[in-house]
């Protein structure tokens, strides 16, 4: 094990405010909620992190379990008056405790996976681009990259070609890499930061060979880490990032869509929403559709509830995963919302996966509208 | 680590393997609530010596919970029922080890609009039922300043009342029923038709509320519902003097007007709340709130300026709705932690109680004269008003810090209690109006109560609960 390092002070003092603080935001954290335990609160998570931190009690199994069942969502920090940002203080404390070596294998292994397959879901390497390579062909000039992470390219396959044919629609030039490796968010939200600091620089170096200057991607997660994450490991990050619905929002007028007579909600994911601020352009463009009927859950925007599937919760706690997800679904059910749409291929894929209600369907923002666009 | 493999084992087939933990990391965190004292002892080595549940077991069923205490009565082993844990007590700090049962799985809310009330499981918080029945156009009228983190077996459990009691009643004025499980396992109603009122002998509803677990375990709630108001105004005035404050305020309640809101601040506290520098050193100031709907709007209006009118006659100052709005809205930011606090080490505490009119000013003079010191700084509040007497909030702020060779702040801050609730009572108050007994109190219980009645608290007790396994050293007993 490598020597213990000390956080700073100001990191000290976040711990030891959320530490303290009489539970504000418990009524809101979904694991919270959904575990019914008091080890899956913020205050417990932070506490944890605290109690080792000034050696009175080193991590074990208990203390362990409790900050790596965060969904690093920070809904709690919306309802939290000294803003300690749990998210972040999570993301550091597993950072530290990956870095000290504690094997964390029982609740994460994200970091060999990113290192040997370039991906998270352990899917051959080389297969990345075989869905969508029918839509691109061989060319490919072009000095924006549609980036469609690890989600689009092996599970949503669906959103990375909507993705594909409506910048086509929409004669926005672009092209995809040969080599795309993950974003790195997944390892960063678990605290592999090697492997996410290796990914993120085969990317760039990447980028910079083709003459990249714009990045546009339909995955939540990617645009907040590229948009956000890179350049504070990359000094001489240069890039053009927008999420696709940033870059649609602005070429699609009403009188292009098909109508849709329909009860849509949208789900904020929590990297475009919390995490970037991102809030109206999904709004703008989804009501830009004729006919549309769009309703707002019970928690939405700042207060937007997490899919359950974030910060290697689904793939490590996949019973409190199903559970918060199960939650989401039943606020979009109680408002009779017809379709639950999306803007990140992991919400929609874990809401695919727990929805057994017929009248709900699940979409991605980018499938509808590819669906809609008049051409 | 398992302290007994067989009580483990006979839990875990009561409640399944994913329901039980005995890790120490579960039992930290089971082992407070938010006790400002347990709160600042966690930050210490001494959390490793702090006393902790043996067991966390979650229950789904109320037959599950039923199950459990035989077997703890059976093994004589304690048991502590956990809601929020959002107490300011340490009502569930495991004095002695134990199992905690965890409440927050149940979960169950029943509304029943035809009669104005609610089926609620203990463990839903109280923000969640309130979030629920405000999209059905009703409110428990309950809003006490833990409501996002407390549960409904909590607030049964203390006896709580919330910033709206004045108007809406405290907990106690909302149950219609209770679903109790009793020390020996089995399960009770104590008004199974949940009538408003019969004359069948002693509500028993009565013998469960403010109990703190130590009689039986709340396990669903009917509770009064009433309609969500449309409108609320808020008035603020600011009196010469405390006197002139309470007098306008048993002048409002002998009218028979009801302010949702009342609460008088005292000069410290005033000036803290209303962030108005100039309320000089005698002088307090009162928020007042009137609910209403639109279809009652002038009766709003016209109790808001008859209270107006006493207000002035006291020779207060008309001070507009603002303070009000503001308090109400920012009313929790007081419970988040404050940076510059922490830094600085400071401990703070409220010591809730409750007098007659005739004695209010009188006891909050004895008590603040009792407990401050060098160290320790003194302010206060009144809310919680009825027609007889209110509510009293001194607050304590101290600086000292505990080390592992010096408990100086523990020692600080239990001095201090014992000399405030010392106070009280040589001066006829009553030792807790809302928070309960919880730790510190029960030793002030027999004073408070009298021997009698202590000694037939204590008759109950044994009577319900002969092996003493309910929530040990609680409620005094």
């Amino acid at each position: 094990m490598s020597e213990k390092k000390q956080f700073s002070r100001e990191i000290r003092l976040r711990l030891e405010m959320c530490s303290t603080c009489m539970k504000m935001c418990r009524d809101n954290c979904p694991t919270a909620i959904a575990s019914s335990s008091e080890s899956f609160t913020p205050y417990i998570r932070s506490l944890n992190v605290v109690l080792n931190e000034k050696e009175i009690r080193t991590y074990d199994e208990g203390s362990l379990e409790s900050i790596f069942s965060c969904l690093t969502c920070n809904l709690c920090n919306s309802f939290c008056l000294p803003k300690v940002d749990e998210e972040d203080l999570m993301k550091l404390a597993r950072a530290s405790i990956v870095e000290s070596g504690i094997d964390v294998s029982k609740y994460s292994r994200i970091g060999e996976r990113i290192s040997e397959y370039h991906n998270p879901l352990q899917e051959a390497h080389q297969k990345r681009r075989d869905s969508f390579q029918d839509l691109i062909g061989e060319k490919n000039e072009s000095e924006t990259l549609l980036f469609l992470g690890c989600m689009g390219s092996y599970r949503e396959i669906e959103i990375a070609r909507a993705s594909i044919e409506l910048l086509h629609k929409l004669n926005i030039e672009f092209t995809i890499m040969q080599d795309e490796w993950c974003c790195g968010s997944p390892a960063i939200q678990t605290g592999f930061l090697d492997q996410a600091h290796e990914t993120m620089n085969h990317n760039v170096s990447e980028w910079k060979k083709r003459g990249i200057k714009q990045i546009i991607t339909p995955c939540s997660a990617c645009y907040r880490t590229i948009k956000s994450s890179y350049p504070k490991h990359i000094a001489d990050f240069n890039f053009n990032v927008q999420h696709i619905i940033e870059v649609i929002n602005s070429q699609i007028a009403m009188a292009q869509l098909n109508e849709f007579p329909l009860k849509v909600t949208y789900h904020d994911p929590c990297h475009l929403g919390r995490g970037m601020g991102v809030y109206d352009a999904p709004r703008e463009l989804l009501n830009k559709i004729p006919h549309i009927s769009l309703l707002e859950m019970d928690h939405s925007r700042e207060e937007g509830f997490c899919c359950g599937s974030g910060g290697g919760v689904r793939a490590n706690f996949p019973d409190l995963s199903k559970t918060v997800g199960l939650l989401r679904l039943d606020e979009a059910n109680r408002i009779n919302a017809e379709y639950l749409i999306s803007a990140c291929p992991l919400c929609k894929y874990h809401f695919k996966d727990l929805q057994n209600a017929e009248n709900l369907k699940i979409l991605d923002i980018v499938e509808l509208l590819n669906q809609l666009l008049i051409v | 680590m398992i302290k007994d493999e067989n009580v483990y084992k006979e839990l875990e087939s009561i409640v399944g393997q994913k329901n039980i933990s005995t890790k120490e990391a579960d039992r930290i965190a089971y082992g407070r609530d938010a006790f400002p004292l347990k709160i600042m002892q966690y930050r210490l080595p001494s959390i490793l010596k702090q006393p902790l549940p043996d067991y966390i077991v979650w229950v789904e069923s109320v037959d599950q919970i039923s199950n459990i205490l035989k077997l703890a009565n059976e093994r004589k082993i304690p048991v502590i029922p956990y809601g929020g844990g959002a107490g300011v007590n340490g009502g569930i700090v495991p004095l002695t080890g134990g199992i905690t049962i965890d409440l927050k799985k149940l979960k169950r809310i029943e509304l029943h609009e035809e009669s104005n009330y609610i089926l609620c499981q203990a463990g839903v918080l109280g923000q969640h039922l309130e979030n629920f029945l405000n999209t059905k156009g009703y409110t428990l009228g309950h809003l006490p300043s833990s409501l996002t983190t407390s549960s409904i077996g909590g607030f049964v459990a203390t006896r709580s009342a919330g910033a709206l009691s004045s108007l809406y009643g405290s907990i106690e004025n909302m149950v219609l029923d209770l679903e109790v499980v009793l020390p020996n396992g089995q399960i009770v109603h104590t008004n199974p038709s949940r009538v408003p009122r019969k004359a069948t002998g002693p509500n028993f509803n009565e013998l469960f509320i403010g109990s703190e677990g130590t009689f039986g375990i709340v396990t669903d709630a009917c509770l009064k519902i009433k309609r969500n108001p449309d409108i609320r105004e808020f008035a603020g005035f600011l009196f010469p003097t405390l006197v002139a404050g309470l007098k306008a305020i048993r002048h409002i309640m002998n009218l028979g007007i009801r302010p949702s809101i009342i609460r008088l601040y005292e000069a410290v506290e005033g000036r803290m709340v209303y962030h108005i520098e100039d309320i000089e050193k005698d002088q307090s100031y009162l928020t007042l709130s009137f609910d209403g709907f639109n279809e009652t709007k002038e009766l709003i209006e016209y109790q808001k300026k008859i209270c107006t009118d006493i207000c002035l006659k006291e020779g207060a100052q008309d001070m507009g709705d603002e303070g009000g709005k503001i308090w109400f809205k920012n009313r929790l930011n007081m419970y988040y932690p404050n940076p510059d606090w922490i830094k600085m080490n400071v401990l703070a505490d409220t010591i809730d109680v409750v007098t007659t009119y005739d004695n209010l000013e009188n006891l909050f003079y004895k008590m603040k004269e009792a407990m401050q010191s060098k160290k320790v700084n003194i302010m206060a509040h009144w809310s919680h008003f009825y027609p007889e007497g209110g509510s009293m909030y001194l607050i304590f702020v101290m600086l000292e810090k505990d080390t592992e060779e010096d408990q100086k702040a523990s020692n600080l801050y239990q001095e201090t209690w014992r000399k405030g609730l010392k106070a009280c009572l040589e001066n006829g108050g009553s030792i807790s109006h809302h928070h309960g007994i919880g730790i510190f109190r029960g030793g002030f219980m027999e004073q408070e109560l009298g021997s009698g009645i202590y000694d037939l608290l204590k008759g109950i007790k044994a009577y319900l609960d002969p092996n003493g396994i309910m929530n040990p050293g609680k409620l005094g007993l």
